[in-house]
């Protein structure tokens, strides 16, 4: 390692002198098809706050395989990019985290992703958590869920001294829009000028927020991913942005700005920033999802101690959400060589240790609800991953019940403005009309899909708009692997 | 100095060499041969690295290809029907001619204005002010991003602050879709400024300080001799700056990426940052597409540069008649 | 014109030779107090330029002070400069943890790669351009002018595809090469700028000493071209510095050849960004550039003077 840039600066001045360029500078082993160094396993994710989870997970499985494991952590802003990238020029690593962008049956279909083979333990384990369309195709493991579906980003997470300063119990959050909305009155007149931030510029979260919202508002949804083109109207399989529930969740986040309760700042935040600017004591409410105890803990250490959590706010106080069954996080590579080797890790993915290490990180929560009990996290992550345990449900999954769903997703294109365009068109006065953008935006969606089932089906995919109809579920209703 | 400004004046590049003389002795030693292996290097690479990836973005734009490693398959012009009925397209074309018109005057005019008072050799410290300016070209986007934030915010940030005791404001810079376009472009001349200044400070040291000198012997003040030496001398030099100006401000879009990427509501989707974004930041990429998007943004740019030299040399040669 | 500007002193050295020129002057009372005057003019400008420099720096200085403070502090501190209190740390982090000293390496070894490259072939391509007639030429020019104003948003896609096909993805030779390859057509056209404005009778007295093609080229023209080649050092340096697209597809499957502002990336996270680490690792891009600027400023005033007496 000391001497590569030694060889490489000789190389680069060979090259800048003569240009006499052949292949004879690489300065470490050629990547080519995911085997990296010879003795290593690549890894890519976008999960930073796994770190220690995964960094004990790796050292256990390089004593017993005796490969190490060599992780690069993206940004996911630059994720997506990266996997295109190495895609097209064959350099994928061993495993990655799916943000192509693309469902994982089309990456299942295109070979871009390889079966991997669990050990019997693990797939006992694993028994009732698999979904075929999400984690097996034709019956083979493909990925393993790590995280639980029931989370949600919309958590209300309040600062306890601010609530207290407007003469308001911090054990006691707003659980109605109404409440929300008459607390932040209350805050303003003790001083808090602007009560509430939010990520406006960051237009996946706000999806997500929206979505959150209506279901609480008592929209039934059929999801595959938890944003964009993936959801439906449970009832009636079609796209629901129009609907009751969606135009009040839109309306309630407008009061908030037009009542003058949110941050100024929030129109150009994301929600890395927005998190700061509430932890700075700028504003008292912010929403987020479980990880926000975790980043806190990390950074703001000191605090801890005067953030409250609840539910996110709803009409009827219970703040139900639903997300479909949790995707599988990480991949293997259809063209790895060590997918006998990335087999034995994932098997380690399933085990509680694991599980209880991944509750320690305190991220998305771990998919075994048990490992709490045993992981040593400060309470205020506990509270908020039972909460969300309490009050999410399974949402039915398209997906699931006929994989071709996610070539039909796949092939939609792109539809600009799309949800987090028009939400920031609203919410920032752009779109007076919302009604009739959401309605143009559903008939568009419509329009699309039709024409992505056409060319699935012309290639033998055997799709119909049923597929997204399940008339018997009802939002606040767990639909549950056996009810397919 | 003399060089670096003259130079690209497209009458130096296009003219063969002034001399006989030249030619003849490069003549006698026989140099055929160790012209081409000069120009070797800069053939294959620029072939390699430039004209086969400009090759390649045509051949992409006539293609649906939703990202590297899937199938391609040939759709003809397809894409570019497809371009002309995107009204983000065309909102992205004017989104980029603004900046352009906007910007590019001022950064040309604004780095003049500096580049007059830090040439003087006899102001104190002048090479750490031009330092000072220089800094921000160097910055990082992503740091630029952060701090403008923060320059910019509506409710804590210093000019919003300077606008209260004022009386007006807060503006929302960044988060309104009627301020977010003047607020980059704002944060571009601040980043960008510095190299305008540096090009206008190469092209004063080509001002002879004798005709400075013989004028002011002759009674020329200081205005009389900006307006009488200085500025005519640096006439053809405005044309190469405002040029390399405008190339650099077609390449806005990281920055535009990391303050608000194309928004709020696309009022800032200046084109490379469409291009960008259909090609590596949408759910479903697109680069047949985003070639297309590639491919028209080009072909307007050198016809409009084009266009823009004509004029130029057009008004040029009426001046020189009077 | 040329020559007379040959000829010309630059003002840097001129003005160390004040007395000389106000010799020329007879000294009387009024033009003194015009110097004076004008000192104090000269001052006021220092003074208007320095507090519109300052405003301008400003935010830097900022993130300066922001590398010393801990994240909290960053954003409750508003724009204010000292710190709470000082975090070291920061830069620790950054230097060893997020392996900056590595990518300091590395971003200096394909800057110092690109520069050589770009100056040896765009001189070069120049040199031949300005000073002779050959077949081609015309297209040569044509073609490079043409490729100006092509948004290069895309190359990065057949770029990668040509450089895996000829085995350079994930070598620093690959990406310095697909750094100074392409583009650069304004380094080319300096230089053909240049070199057709010196004037013949250089090239011929070295002719005359026996000097042949490659000699006259690299021991008079290229040593000639000091200026233009510090402006085309400039140019790339900046472009080449802070490239993202390039290294970081060119170092996916070799993360130790990353550079810095790849290397920047491994501070912005899911959920959370450390800023101060960025803040940290952002001064530790900036300082390197700040200060060859602060070198290379000299450089051009001196280096004028130097192709004048030749």
């Amino acid at each position: 390692m000391e001497r590569i840039p030694r060889r490489g600066a000789l190389a680069l001045f060979a090259a800048g002198a003569a240009l006499p360029v052949s292949g004879c500078a690489r300065s470490s082993t050629r990547g080519g098809v995911a085997h990296g160094d010879a003795g290593s396993l690549q890894w890519w994710d976008h999960f930073d706050p796994l770190k220690s989870a995964l960094t004990g997970l790796f050292d256990e499985f390089e004593g017993n395989v005796g490969v190490a494991v060599e992780r690069t952590v993206y940004n996911p802003d630059s994720m997506g990019q990266a996997l295109q990238l190495a895609e097209g020029s064959d350099q994928l690593p061993d495993v990655f985290t799916n943000f192509f962008g693309a469902p994982s049956a089309a990456l299942v279909d295109r070979g871009t992703v390889a079966p991997v083979e669990l050990s019997d333990e693990a797939r006992r384990g694993l028994e009732g958590s698999l979904f075929e369309g999400v984690h097996t195709f034709d019956g083979k493991i493909f990925t393993v869920p790590i995280f639980s579906h029931r989370q949600n980003s919309t958590l209300t997470w309040a600062n306890s001294r601010l609530l207290e300063k407007a003469g308001h119990d911090a054990e006691n959050l707003p659980s109605t829009w109404d409440d929300f909305r008459t607390l932040c009155r209350d805050l303003v007149a003790s001083g808090t000028d602007h009560p509430w931030v939010a990520p406006l510029a960051h237009s996946d979260r706000m999806q997500e927020h929206l979505v959150d919202l209506a279901q609480s508002a008592g929209q039934s949804l059929a999801m595959v991913g938890s944003s964009g083109n993936g959801i439906t109207d449970a009832r009636t399989g079609d796209f629901p942005f129009a609907s009751e529930a969606f135009l009040e969740a839109f309306a309630f986040l407008h009061s908030l700005i037009t009542d003058g309760f949110m941050l100024p700042a929030s129109t150009s935040l994301d929600a890395r920033e927005a998190r700061v600017r509430w932890a700075s004591g700028e504003a008292a409410f912010f929403f987020d999802g479980p990880w926000n105890a975790g980043v806190l803990n990390g950074q703001f250490g000191e605090f801890m101690e005067d953030v409250r959590v609840s539910g996110p706010p709803s009409p009827d106080g219970r703040g139900l959400t639903a997300r479909p069954p949790a995707d599988g996080q990480f991949w293997c590579a259809g063209r790895s060589q060590r997918r006998e080797e990335v087999g034995e890790l994932f098997s380690l993915l399933t085990r509680s240790e694991f599980a209880v290490a991944l509750a320690e990180n305190m991220d998305q929560p771990p998919a075994d609800p048990h490992a709490l009990d045993r992981a040593e996290v400060p309470a205020l992550y506990s509270l908020a991953v039972r909460l969300l345990e309490k009050n999410v449900r399974t949402a039915p999954s398209p997906v699931v019940r006929n994989p071709a769903v996610g070539s039909v997703i796949a092939e939609m294109n792109d539809i600009r403005p799309d949800l987090g365009d028009i939400i920031q068109g609203y919410l920032g006065g752009d779109i007076d009309d919302l009604g009739k953008e959401l309605t143009r935006f559903n008939d568009r969606l419509s329009t699309e899909r039709d024409r992505a089932i056409d060319v699935v089906n012309d290639a033998g995919g055997g799709v119909s708009v049923q597929d997204w109809i399940f008339e018997e579920y009802r939002s606040g209703d767990d639909f549950d692997v056996t009810d397919y | 100095m003399t060089s670096m400004s003259r130079t690209t004046e497209p009458r130096a590049a296009r003219g063969a060499p002034r001399s006989a003389g030249e030619v003849a002795v490069a003549k006698r030693r026989r140099p055929s041969l160790w012209i081409y292996v000069f120009l070797a290097p800069t053939v294959v690479l620029f072939g390699m690295y430039t004209v086969w990836p400009s090759i390649s973005s045509l051949v992409y734009s006539t293609l649906e290809w939703r990202g590297l490693g899937l199938e391609r398959s040939f759709t003809g012009l397809e894409n570019y029907r497809r371009l002309l009925a995107d009204p983000l397209f065309w909102k992205s074309l004017w989104i980029t001619l603004l900046i352009i018109v906007v910007t590019v005057p001022l950064r040309v005019t604004a780095g003049l204005l500096l580049a007059l008072v830090l040439n003087n050799p006899r102001l104190p410290l002048a090479g750490l002010l031009r330092t000072a300016f220089f800094v921000p070209v160097v910055a990082t986007t992503a740091i630029v991003g952060f701090v403008m934030g923060f320059v910019l915010d509506p409710s804590a940030g210093p000019i919003n602050e300077a606008l209260s005791i004022l009386g007006v404001g807060p503006v929302d810079f960044l988060g309104s879709s009627r301020t977010s376009l003047w607020a980059v472009m704002g944060v571009h001349v601040w980043k960008w400024l510095g190299v305008t200044l540096i090009y206008w400070l190469a092209a004063l040291q080509t001002v002879p300080r004798e005709l400075l000198e013989a004028a002011e012997t002759d009674g020329a003040g200081p205005a009389a001799r900006l307006r009488h030496v200085t500025l005519p001398l640096l006439r053809p030099f405005a044309v190469i700056i405002v040029v390399l100006t405008v190339i650099e401000t077609m390449q806005i879009f990281d920055l535009v990426v990391t303050m608000t990427g194309g928004g709020p509501f696309f009022s800032t989707l200046a084109t490379e940052v469409y291009i960008y974004d259909t090609a590596f930041g949408a759910a479903r990429p697109d680069l047949g597409y985003a070639s297309a998007i590639g491919v028209a943004f080009g072909v307007l740019t050198v016809l409009l540069m084009v266009v823009l030299t004509l004029v130029m040399r057009l008004a040029r040669r009426r001046q020189e008649e009077r | 014109m040329t020559t007379t500007q040959a000829q010309e002193p630059s003002r840097d050295l001129h003005a160390r030779r004040e007395p000389g020129r106000t010799r020329r002057r007879p000294v009387s009372d009024p033009r003194a107090r015009g110097r004076g005057r004008r000192r104090i003019g000269r001052w006021a400008q220092t003074l208007v330029v320095g507090a519109l420099g300052l405003l301008w720096i400003y935010p830097l200085l900022w993130v300066l002070a922001a590398s010393f403070k801990d994240s909290l502090d960053i954003f409750s501190g508003g724009l204010g400069l000292l710190p709470d209190s000082w975090h070291p740390e920061n830069y620790l982090r950054a230097w060893r943890d997020a392996n900056f000293s590595g990518y300091m390496m590395n971003t200096v070894l394909i800057t110092a790669g690109s520069i050589v490259l770009v100056v040896v072939r765009c001189a070069m391509a120049g040199y031949v351009i300005a000073r002779f007639r050959f077949l081609g030429r015309r297209v040569v020019l044509a073609v490079l002018v043409a490729t100006m104003f092509i948004p290069t948003g895309l190359f990065v896609v057949p770029v990668v595809e040509l450089s895996d096909l000829l085995g350079l993805l994930n070598t620093r030779t690959g990406l310095v090469l697909a750094i100074a390859g392409g583009g650069n057509v304004a380094a080319v056209l300096l230089y053909v700028g240049f070199f057709s404005r010196v004037p013949k009778e250089l090239e011929e007295a070295a002719v005359m000493d026996g000097a042949g093609f490659l000699r006259v080229f690299f021991r008079v023209m290229l040593p000639l071209s000091g200026p233009v080649t510090a402006t085309v050092v400039v140019l790339t340096f900046l472009s080449s510095w802070n490239n993202f697209f390039l290294p970081l597809v060119f170092t996916f499957s070799t993360p130790q050849n990353r550079t810095l502002a790849v290397g920047m990336m491994a501070f912005q996270g899911t959920n959370s960004t450390d800023w101060a680490g960025l803040a940290a690792a952002a001064s530790i891009s900036l300082v390197p550039i700040v200060l060859l600027f602060l070198l290379l400023q000299r450089y051009f005033v001196e280096g004028i003077a130097g192709a004048v007496k030749n």
